[in-house]
């Protein structure tokens, strides 16, 4: 794998392939990444969810695990990715390294703090999630691998995730994920994470901290989808002006987090 | 790469390229039942198994699938030994064109493998890659909803029509004793269309058969200065190139329409000045698809890039660029103005109509560039056979109007041309235009060497045919009574590059709509302009569309500021039984057209079905005082309700003409041959229930052949609703001379006078009671004393053009945060005459009306300041899944229209005509905003809420 990773430009790493091969490159010689395994979704006893990053998105919707975690925010989003028959080639590992539209599956690991696990030359290292996205090129050299991801669980999380789109699988012109951890009766501990704003996902730490400090209701969680959004400043292209993908993000924003918060019946 | 893997259980062992993807490597191998739609995994036509999992072929390399286990459509089920799924879709009629349902079933089948008792939604999700443009998925639902609680209709062959029509208890009334028409007769290509083995144009292949692409052009608007095609001529593979010094020059329209041809000739096949993103610089032939790419690439050419302009109205500014400065165009109407044609049109006075008027309302409307965008591109194989003629084997609408085009600007004799159409993944309009066939010829005549050439997908949505935008500007006048005094219809049309069908779509946005309501003043005029953007042509509706937009909103809001209930004063105001149409007389097809009086009209009964299905009182009754929506499931989701009406036409009055020839066959059985063209609407079965009806046998007596110009009678082809009403008339009078010549023989054996017989159930039956097989008088016809066999032929015109009718309701949520409109329910009662086979009318409904969501909704083409489409692909042009489309429910309203076939009227397009207009109404009722253009975009939606808000 190395030889071929060290080869010059004709060699391609294909997961599903869905986005690359009809991308138009032109293939003489294909790594077939699923060659390796990293296929399955499964969990450790502390409640840690694996899950290879060559499993097909359809198979992580199918999970007991994604169904159960933070209230199955991870199949609500898989079962939202294309259509049926690109989730069952597409991978997790795929969606997470796509650049040519946002995918569904980042915002989501973003909120619940995923890690990956990368393979590279000098053996395996773990990843968070917003490293790779925040400093990419910092984190993850030529030749690396992403071989699974972990994602940590507790029964105390509340999830929630939205996408807006032209219609109702669609490319997301915004997507939004939250996670909030209701164990104890303290400062909440809100995460979300946006998608679609930008080329890729974010954290939005401005918002949590807001919210850790004034609190859950109607009107922070407003200010805070504000205060996120402002923070991300959307572009616009062909699928919506950056105007529409600041309303769309606002309002799947409130959304997630009303329905994280528990605020909503 | 070596790689080993089993094809529905035979084992395939290749050596493959690691770029060469499944699709190919199926087709290539002989398992033409995996179809190309998009090579993109958005469309789903190429969908396999993998390991009992739907996927698509065409982004899987082949080179990764060692060791696994693949099921095509061929897999499934054949005719002998049908899966349950097949017989399902064929007895409930879900398929109509089949080029995707071939991969759908496959889907279907894995879903019910995994989730025998899979839930509505969950059978939309486990549809929702098998993108069907003809049937709006409703009886594709249906089918797997049927074999999850097995409640299976049985799949008889069309013999036993009774059976299946017994199941359902829905024959036609009256219909009871026929042995054919108005039963639910299934589709006589059986289950070999449900198998993988029909073929289309793709499934064609001959011996040193060369692939044929154009080099499309970069810019909007240019001359060529120069082009040095050697480098490309230079590579192995490539046999030809040709550009505008190649061929003849010969002007000529791209619409496929009857002679003498009403479209402006301002098209050559290849030109010196290119006209849009896309336009024909140079084709090319060579040995493999990929080939003629590079070689298109190598092609190299000097530019003179010219201004574009790519609005209609700035086209008709002074200074405006000139599209069409050559001097052989024939037929356009102002050249240096941009204007392709005018169309106007009067009834009595429309200043004095509108200064007699207590209001008038004056307001503008706005509809969009949309896409037929069949599931299977425009697709032409051409070759020379035998004889040395030129086959022409197409996806095409019009195979009488195609040879004759070809043999014009190819110029050579029209009888060395041979046009095939075989079976066709939909046309909608995009294929009743030459946008192959020419040059395709071209490169074979050239190199004496079979040539096919295919759109991709993205060639197809940009440079292929659209629906013409328009600007609709309407003035009506109504007195505080309700009574209307006046309407005018003001349209600015963009034509495109091209006038192809420039004068016609747009007659006909004012010929079908102005007449839905009575006004005894009414004007109409068109301005069709040429723009540097994709070719406006046909597209089912034909113009209708649009000016239902505009009339069906601009009623609605009448009525609101007369404070008159809509519904009511649609009603009040409609055309009804016995009434003229007055403007039919004066706005023809690109000409004057011809008087009209409404004989059927079940337009009240429409809508009283559609009120009763949809529950319009029930949910408007529960409504809190004064608010015109109801709270959805969420506090930002409001539903509301919208309607709107519709008529059409039946053919074209005085234009259209179909032929027919039946033979009797000796055993009692018989051909029918017919030039029309069944786009896997059914018009190939519903022709044979014709004959089965008039000749007393069942359709499994009838072997019809379609479609091919040398061995079937001319037709127009299929376009403007027509097949059934005209040609069905064709098809009537053969059979009925047929029938008369066999009466002729039974009288003779049975020594009575002819006038006592009939011909009923197989037999000839005699006022005594004595009866013949029909076999038997057949036979002797053939073999007896007289030796005759009967083969008659009739064909078919009419100045008449019956209206069908419609009432439509749209039952919508709108979230009032995003913008977005999802339809919960459409419901749509078309008066079409008497069905003659009721699933068949029941599924145009449905895919229809699934094709006007996307006009209302989703669908736009758009492009950037030069002219380039930047949503030139399945993922970002968003037509209708599976998932985004409700359970369209079609009612079938029956009038006896005297004029038609058994009564029958059209049903085909009229359901486009309803959508846009009763989604926009109920998006009005949902937020108070009157969107007065297409389509109706989430971004588009909540910028107006906030407007309103502000």
């Amino acid at each position: 794998m190395r030889a071929h990773a060290g080869s010059p430009g004709t060699a391609l790493y294909i997961s599903g392939g869905t986005i690359l091969v009809h991308a138009g490159a032109t293939i003489d010689t294909a790594v077939d990444l699923c060659a390796i395994g990293a296929r399955g979704v499964s969990t450790e006893p502390d409640g840690t969810i694996v899950i290879g990053a060559c499993t097909p998105v359809a198979e992580l919707a199918r999970s007991g695990e994604a169904a159960v975690a933070a209230g199955g925010i991870l199949s609500r989003a898989a079962h939202g990715v294309a259509n049926h028959t690109i989730r069952n080639l597409a991978t997790v590992g795929g969606n997470l390294v796509a650049w040519h539209f946002p995918t569904d599956l980042p915002p989501v690991f973003l909120a619940l703090d995923a890690v990956m696990r990368v393979h590279t030359s000098d053996g395996a290292k773990d990843v968070t999630l917003d490293a790779f996205y925040t400093r990419r090129r910092e984190v993850f050299r030529r030749g690396d691998l992403i071989t699974g991801v972990r994602v940590p669980s507790s029964s105390a999380l509340r999830g929630a995730f939205h996408k807006v789109g032209r219609k109702r699988l669609d490319v997301a012109i915004a997507s939004a994920a939250a996670v909030v951890n209701a164990s104890d009766g303290g400062a909440p501990d809100v995460r979300l994470a946006l998608g679609g704003l930008r080329v890729a996902p974010l954290r939005a730490r401005d918002a949590e901290s807001y919210l850790t400090e004034n609190g859950l209701d109607a009107a922070t969680i407003r200010k805070a989808a504000v205060i996120a959004v402002d923070a991300a400043s959307p572009r616009g292209d062909r699928r919506a002006t950056a105007d529409y993908r600041r309303a769309a993000a606002v309002a799947a924003a409130v959304r997630v987090l009303t329905e994280a918060a528990g605020l909503e019946g | 790469m070596k790689v080993t893997f089993t094809v529905n259980g035979n084992t395939l062992d290749l050596d493959v390229d690691p770029g060469e993807v499944l699709l190919d490597t199926l087709r290539h191998h002989g398992y033409m039942g995996v179809k190309a739609g998009c090579r993109s995994g958005n469309c789903g036509t190429c969908t396999v198994l993998l390991d009992g999992k739907p996927v698509p072929s065409c982004t899987l390399l082949t080179a990764r699938i060692d060791g696994r286990t693949v099921t095509t459509i061929e897999g499934l089920g054949d005719a002998a030994h049908p899966h349950p799924v097949q017989e399902e879709f064929l007895a409930r009629g879900s398929a109509q064109c089949a080029y995707c349902m071939q991969g759908m079933m496959l889907s279907a089948k894995a879903l019910l493998d995994e989730n025998p008792h899979p839930s509505e939604e969950e059978i939309r999700d486990g549809l929702s890659g098998n993108l069907c443009r003809c049937t709006g998925y409703v009886k594709a639902v249906e089918a797997v909803e049927a074999l999850a609680a097995g409640d299976r209709m049985s799949c008889e062959p069309s013999s036993t029509a009774g059976a299946a029509a017994s199941d359902t208890g829905d024959v036609g009334q009256g219909d009871e004793d026929n042995t054919a028409v108005g039963r639910r007769v299934t589709k006589i290509e059986g289950l070999g269309l449900l198998s993988g083995r029909a073929r289309y144009t793709d499934d064609f292949v001959r011996p040193g058969m060369l692939y044929g692409r154009i080099k499309g052009s970069p810019h909007a608007h240019a001359r060529i200065i120069s082009i040095d095609t050697s480098k490309a001529a230079a590579l192995d593979g490539v046999e030809c190139v040709l550009t505008h010094a190649d061929v003849p020059r010969v002007p000529f329209s791209t619409a496929g329409q009857n002679c003498p041809e009403p479209s402006p000739y301002d098209a050559v096949m290849l030109d010196t000045k290119l006209r849009y993103v896309g336009d024909r610089v140079a084709v090319v032939a060579a040995t493999s698809p990929e080939l003629a790419k590079r070689a298109c690439d190598l092609i190299e050419v000097e530019y003179e890039v010219l201004p574009a302009v790519l609005d209609p109205a700035d086209a008709m500014r002074p200074g405006a660029p000139v599209i069409h400065d050559q001097p052989d165009a024939e037929g356009i109407q102002d050249a240096s103005r941009n204007l392709a044609g005018v169309v106007e049109a009067e009834v009595g006075d429309v200043e004095q109509g509108l200064a007699a008027a207590d209001r008038v309302f004056d307001n503008e409307y706005e509809v969009q560039y949309v896409q037929g965008n069949p599931t299977e591109p425009h697709i032409t194989m051409c070759y020379l056979d035998e004889k040395d003629r030129l086959v022409v084997v197409t996806s095409t609408q019009v195979p009488f109007h195609a040879r004759r085009i070809v043999a014009r600007v190819n110029e050579i004799p029209l009888h060395t041309v041979r046009v095939i159409k075989p079976r066709i993944g939909g046309a909608f309009g995009a294929k009743q235009e030459i946008v192959l066939e020419d040059i395709c010829a071209a490169l074979t005549l050239r190199t004496r060497r079979p040539v096919k050439m295919r759109l991709d997908r993205d060639e197809e949505l940009a440079a292929s045919r659209t629906r013409h935008p328009q600007r609709i500007r309407m003035r009506t006048g109504v007195k505080e009574d309700g009574t209307l005094t006046a309407i005018e219809m003001t349209t600015l049309v963009n034509t495109g590059a091209y006038g192809s069908h420039s004068t016609t779509v747009p007659s006909n946005t004012g010929s079908k709509s102005l007449p839905l309501y009575r006004a005894p003043n009414l004007r109409f005029r068109a301005d069709a302009v040429y723009t540097n953007l994709p070719i406006a042509g046909a597209l089912r509706g034909y113009g209708a569309p649009q000016g239902f937009f505009a009339l069906e909103t601009q009623i609605e809001e009448i009525a609101l500021a007369l404070g008159r209930d809509p519904i009511e004063f649609r009603l009040s105001n409609a055309i009804r039984e016995g009434d003229p149409d007055p403007i039919a007389e004066h706005l023809g097809e690109g000409k004057a057209g011809f008087k009209r009086i409404i004989r059927t009209n079940g337009l009240p009964e429409c809508w009283r079905r559609v009120s009763e299905e949809s529950g319009w009182d029930a949910w408007h009754a529960a409504l809190p005082e004064g608010q015109a929506w109801s709270q959805g499931s969420k506090p930002y989701l409001r539903r509301a309700m919208g309607a709107s009406f519709a008529m059409h036409g039946s053919g074209i009055p005085g234009d259209d003409m179909g032929a027919a020839t039946v033979r009797a066959n000796e055993d009692g059985s018989f051909h029918l041959m017919i030039g029309a063209t069944d786009l896997g609407t059914g018009s190939d079965t519903i022709l044979s229930q014709m004959v089965a009806e008039v000749l007393g046998v069942t359709t499994d007596k009838v072997v019809v052949y379609s479609s091919d110009t040398d061995k079937t009678p001319f037709d127009v082809g299929a376009y403007a609703s027509s097949t059934t009403y005209i040609t069905g008339q064709a098809v009537i009078r053969a059979s009925e001379q047929v029938r008369d010549r066999l009466l002729y023989h039974a009288a003779r054996m049975m020594g009575v006078d002819e006038s006592e017989l009939t011909c009923e159930r197989g037999e000839v039956r005699a006022a005594s009671g004595k009866s013949l097989p029909l076999a038997e008088v057949s036979s002797e016809a053939m073999y007896g004393e007289e030796k005759e066999h009967i083969v008659c032929s009739a064909s078919s015109m009419t100045f008449d053009c019956p209206p069908p009718f419609a009432a439509a309701c749209a039952d919508v949520e709108v979230d009032i945060e995003t913008g977005r409109v999802d339809v919960l329910d459409f419901t749509c009662a078309i008066d079409l005459g008497h069905a003659i086979n009721p699933t068949f009318s029941e599924g145009q409904i449905q895919g229809g009306v699934a094709m006007g969501l996307g006009y209302a909704l989703s669908e736009e083409m758009l492009f950037d300041e030069n002219g380039h489409m930047t949503n030139d692909s399945l993922l970002d042009y968003r037509v209708f899944s599976a998932v985004d489309t409700p359970a369209i429910k079609a009612i079938l309203v029956r009038t006896d229209e005297p004029t038609g076939p058994f009564g029958a009227k059209s049903v085909s397009e009229i359901p486009v005509d309803v959508v846009a207009p009763a989604i926009g109404n109920a998006i009005y009722y949902a937020t108070g905003v009157r969107f007065r253009r297409t389509p109706f975009t989430p971004e588009r939606v909540l910028a107006g809420i906030r407007a309103l808000d502000d």
